[in-house]
């Protein structure tokens, strides 16, 4: 891609992603005018427009408190599932690869459902235990997945998907099990695990961007050796990347982000997967590009998708329901427009 | 070591309990064209792999330009040695230019961004190997042959001082497969770029190496000169092939013409049998019984008969006198203790004459017991004077121990393993 269409299509997304994430801050049932809504944004974080927003009152608190750092979460988690599906894509070198092939969702699915079942009490640095312990289950099934693959001093990508995929089930059978024992928590465990952004504050804001902002500049020093890693292991080593170091360093560093993702909206499915595939179709495979644009895109699609949720029916439903039903039929949509191959 | 590019110091590597590569050492002067050959197995993929740590040695050592490979970093590594695989497939989308690009990752740290230098590198590359025209092509849209010169141009990109060739040309067509040694070798030439070539093909070996390698089951059969490998002797073990090796005059360099899967296997429990034959008379049932696995020897044949040629080919062990000389008593001696050996003899139907009576005559010297002899009929064989050679077969026809047989009978005989008759 030419610089001029690249920065063409760079200043697009991110005037779209401001539009959006202010878009979904105006959304709501409260009777909050959009020029209300940008005012109060402006003056919180630039201080404009102190006298009117003086005036508005409590609007002033649902859209700063509660709409906004919602639509934000939703924007970053979007962006980091899209971000580390797109890197999982490019090591795994399978189209298939999302976000949790390394069985992180059903990690933090069974941290969650083992705090919820046996209501473990107390908060960690805000957070709710089973927060912590969905973060806590969600890396240390990433650690066991690897080292169960791994042979050696290397593991090998496919006995990695297997290993991921064996363990995931494995889980998932124990918390088939504690919902089926515990039936008064199987509404709360299921509705976890289909993900959401209901009641999230700036605390979990937070909690996750240190991760999502150290996270993605980690990956993105490691873009030209993701380019080189999808054409293939011996290639990578014949251009001297150490393929063993970059892949432990991007499962360490997309473990640990994800994890704290996921602790706090659940498990997300589908944008994490055809977030990179539909942006490929427009950048190219080159991670430099190919990756800021995911993040942004897999943002709007989770604020949008988030926003629906809340809005759609008269109480929320998960968002993991929203993003599966609108993004399956869109993805195949383009599939058959582009008629390319995805990757 | 510093005048080595690159250097094995028996290395051995093993998967599990096989070695696939034995103690095997060489070292590559800088400079020079050298390349690996030997049949499929013979573990010349597995030094590439050694040489790119992307598989462990179990023992010895690896010098790259005299420093050990395990103190390389991947990039260090890359900087002083590029290779060409012997396929490159992928799905993903990158231009050829991305691709070539990626040779230059080396020589960048991970946040820095292509320089002008590494752009006018890799046009550098991309024009001598005639892929400038195809950098805004897609790499999944080219054809094998032009994927395979933007993969050099990668290699090329990495400003090796030794270039690694993998069987580089093994899914191109007689074309391109010039094209890209025919490159190579003016690298070699021109620019002094070390090259270390796994090659499938002998010949194309022959033509553009300096030295050849020849490795078989993991072992260093021989190294040399080109004409110290690509003889017949040297080769036709290791390939187990019948073969001729000729000097092919349009290319300078030695030609192996391929004839035929060699079958030296050898029934334990087939008959030993001595063929008398001459000027061709023996060739159906030399052929035969060397293709049905007996242990066959002939003799005695002058040096030029055609049966001697035939002999030579088939590496059938023969009893020879010098050209048009009648048999000496030495090479009488020698024919009488292979005859002795033998379980069966066979005449066939030769001309006799005082020249090579003595052939005949050598049966009424051995031990008959035991013995089955077969001779083929003809109506003019005996030229001595006195008719002795059909007098010696006629007695000993008499007696039982020879036998008259037709050609078509006794090939029969030969294959189906009836030669003699077993308890």
């Amino acid at each position: 891609m030419d610089k001029k269409k690249l920065t063409a299509y760079l200043v697009t997304s991110l005037i779209v992603s401001v539009a959006v994430l202010v878009g979904c801050t105006f959304f709501g049932t409260a009777d909050i005018t959009f020029t209300q809504t940008c005012q109060i944004l402006l003056n919180k974080m630039f201080g404009l427009f102190s006298e009117e927003v003086a005036a508005l009152g409590s609007k002033g608190t649902i859209v700063w408190l509660l709409r906004f750092p919602r639509a934000l979460l939703a924007f970053l988690v979007g962006g980091t599932l899209s971000l580390c599906g797109g890197v999982y894509q490019a090591i795994f070198k399978n189209p298939m690869a999302d976000p949790y092939v390394l069985g992180i969702s059903s990690g933090a699915a069974f941290g969650a459902t083992i705090g919820m079942v046996f209501n473990v009490s107390g908060s960690f640095l805000g957070q709710n235990m089973t927060s912590v312990l969905a973060f806590l289950f969600a890396t240390v099934t990433v650690f066991f997945v690897y080292n169960i693959a791994k042979v050696g001093r290397s593991a090998h990508i496919t006995s990695l998907l297997l290993s991921g995929t064996a363990v995931s089930q494995f889980l998932t059978a124990i918390i088939s099990f504690l919902m089926l024992i515990y039936t008064t928590d199987m509404k709360k465990i299921y509705s976890w695990t289909l993900g959401s952004f209901s009641a999230k504050s700036w605390s979990h804001v937070i909690l996750v961007i240190p991760y999502i902002i150290i996270g993605s500049i980690i990956i993105f020093t490691y873009c030209r050796d993701l380019d080189i890693i999808m054409l293939g292991d011996d290639t990578a080593i014949r251009y001297g990347v150490n393929t063993e170091k970059t892949k432990k360093t991007l499962f360490l560093v997309t473990a640990l982000t994800m994890s704290a993702c996921v602790s706090v909206s659940g498990i997300i499915g589908f944008v994490g997967l055809i977030s990179p595939h539909i942006v490929r179709l427009f950048t190219g495979p080159k991670h430099k590009v190919l990756l800021p644009f995911s993040f942004l895109f897999g943002g709007v699609v989770m604020c949008v998708c988030d926003t629906i949720a809340r809005s759609i029916l008269g109480s929320e439903i998960p968002v993991g329901i929203v993003t599966a039903i609108i993004g399956a039929p869109f993805f195949i949509y383009l599939l058959r427009a582009k008629k390319t191959e995805v990757m | 070591m510093e005048n080595y590019a690159l250097s094995f110091e028996n290395v051995t590597v093993a998967f599990g309990e096989v070695e696939v590569l034995r103690n095997f050492s060489c070292d590559i002067k800088k400079g020079e064209f050298v390349s690996v050959i030997g049949p499929n197995g013979s573990g010349k993929s597995t030094m590439i792999n050694a040489i790119l740590q992307s598989i462990r040695t179990k023992s010895g050592e690896i010098y790259l330009n005299g420093k050990n490979n395990k103190d390389y970093s991947s990039k260090q590594r890359a900087q002083y040695a590029a290779v060409v695989p012997q396929v490159f497939s992928t799905s993903f989308a990158f231009k050829a230019w991305d691709v070539v690009m990626m040779g230059r990752n080396p020589y960048l740290s991970r946040m820095q961004s292509e320089t002008a230098e590494d752009v006018a590198i890799v046009e550098e590359a991309m024009r001598i190997t005639n892929t400038l025209h195809l950098k805004d092509r897609k790499i999944t849209s080219l054809s094998g042959g032009e994927r395979q010169r933007v993969i050099i141009a990668g290699a090329l990109a990495q400003k090796p001082k030794l270039l690694i060739l993998d069987e580089p040309t093994n899914h191109l067509d007689i074309h391109h497969t010039l094209e890209i040694l025919q490159l190579v070798k003016k690298l070699n030439v021109e620019e002094g770029l070390t090259v270390f070539a796994v090659l499938h093909d002998i010949n194309m070996a022959a033509r553009f190496s300096d030295r050849l390698i020849l490795m078989k089951n993991g072992v260093n059969v021989k190294t040399g000169t080109i004409e110290e490998i690509v003889n017949e002797e040297t080769l036709k073990p290791v390939y187990m092939i019948d073969m001729v090796v000729k000097n092919n005059p349009l290319t300078q360099s030695l030609e192996m013409v391929a004839l035929r899967k060699k079958t030296d296997e050898i029934k334990t429990d087939a008959a030993k049998v001595h063929v008398i034959s001459g000027g061709g008379s023996g060739a159906v049932i030399l052929e035969k019984l060397k293709r049905t696995g007996y242990r066959v020897t002939s003799g005695v044949l002058n040096l030029g008969d055609s049966d001697y040629d035939l002999c030579h080919f088939l590496e059938i062990p023969t009893v020879t006198e010098a050209p048009y000389n009648n048999i000496s008593d030495e090479v009488h001696r020698k024919n009488v203790s292979v005859m002795n050996d033998s379980e069966v003899i066979i005449i066939t139907d030769v001309p006799i004459g005082n020249g090579n009576l003595k052939n005949i005559e050598a049966l009424n010297e051995i031990n008959l017991e035991g013995k089955k002899i077969y001779v083929l009929p003809s109506e003019n064989r005996d030229y001595t004077e006195g008719k002795k050679a059909d007098r010696i077969i006629g007695e000993l026809v008499e007696k039982g121990i020879a036998g008259y047989i037709r050609l078509n009978e006794l090939v029969e005989k030969i294959e189906g393993y009836s030669l003699v008759e077993r308890v």
